[in-house]
């Protein structure tokens, strides 16, 4: 019985027998579709590189944009933030005083009470 | 991306730092004249002085006269009686003052009815308030 090495070898050697017979006009067609299919692979294959290259260099450029702010950005962020303050110390603590100012006048002690130094003591002894 | 988030980076500064500006800058005076026929009305007991005050204490009482629809009409009238002793005080002796008023705020009504009755029984004469007091007011900027 032949095993499947034997059976390679006796295919391989029946191709190569067909291969090494082939007539002029065949072997011409053969190397041509050869050509053709080399020429579009290089093509094909010079486009897959500049993409690689320009993925690449939009990554690269990614980071050097990061590393180059890498100073700046916080400055960015502690400048947001002191204006995120300032604006909030300016515009709700403004109304809350005026809040107050407004409750103050409107309450039924006359303002002078609240700048009588009788009076913040007697709150003082209250909290005790 | 990067273009993105340097547009984001950019405007964010851009409106951070204008907003910081506008923020750091002086509070403008507002004339008399300026003022909107019903805060005249409200503030017409420190007409006279309006135009001599500091430009954040004018701010302030505008602040106050805006509030005032929301008074009821006994509050409107004790808080236009209150306008000219409170334009006359310092800045320090107002900031003492909310101090003061805050704290009697927090009390329970019982007590808070007590300090207020017990003010009344004697009440000063002027201002009293020591110099010691003016010192341990708290110093601030707010008129």
């Amino acid at each position: 019985m032949m095993n499947e090495d034997d059976l390679a070898q006796k295919i391989v050697r029946e191709l190569n027998h067909g291969t090494t017979n082939l007539d002029h006009h065949t072997t011409a067609r053969l190397k041509n579709a050869r050509d053709a299919a080399m020429t579009q692979f290089r093509a094909h294959q010079a486009v897959h590189n500049l993409t690689l290259a320009n993925h690449e260099l939009s990554f690269n450029q990614g980071r050097d944009w990061l590393s180059q702010h890498r100073l700046w950005l916080p400055i960015a962020v502690l400048v947001i933030g002191l204006s995120v303050i300032a604006f909030w110390q300016n515009n709700v603590l403004d109304d809350n005083l005026e809040d107050v100012d407004a409750s103050l006048l409107a309450s039924d002690l006359p303002v002078n009470a609240y700048v009588d130094y009788r009076l913040s003591s007697w709150l003082e002894s209250s909290k005790q | 991306m990067v273009r993105i988030i340097k547009t984001i980076t950019f405007w964010l500064l851009f409106f951070a730092s204008f907003s910081a500006f506008a923020v750091t800058q002086e509070v403008k005076p507002i004339h008399w004249r300026d003022l909107h026929p019903t805060q005249k009305q409200v503030l017409a007991p420190v007409a006279q002085e309006w135009d001599k005050m500091p430009a954040l204490l004018q701010k302030r009482m505008v602040g106050v006269a805006d509030r005032f629809q929301k008074m009821s009409p006994a509050e409107q009238k004790r808080a236009q009686a209150n306008l000219r002793d409170w334009a006359k005080l310092t800045p320090e002796q107002r900031a003492y003052a909310r101090q003061n008023y805050r704290q009697l705020k927090k009390l329970p009504p019982e007590k808070r009815q007590e300090i207020k009755k017990k003010w009344r029984k004697e009440p000063p004469v002027g201002l009293n308030k020591p110099q010691s007091q003016t010192a341990n007011a708290p110093q601030s900027s707010a008129h």
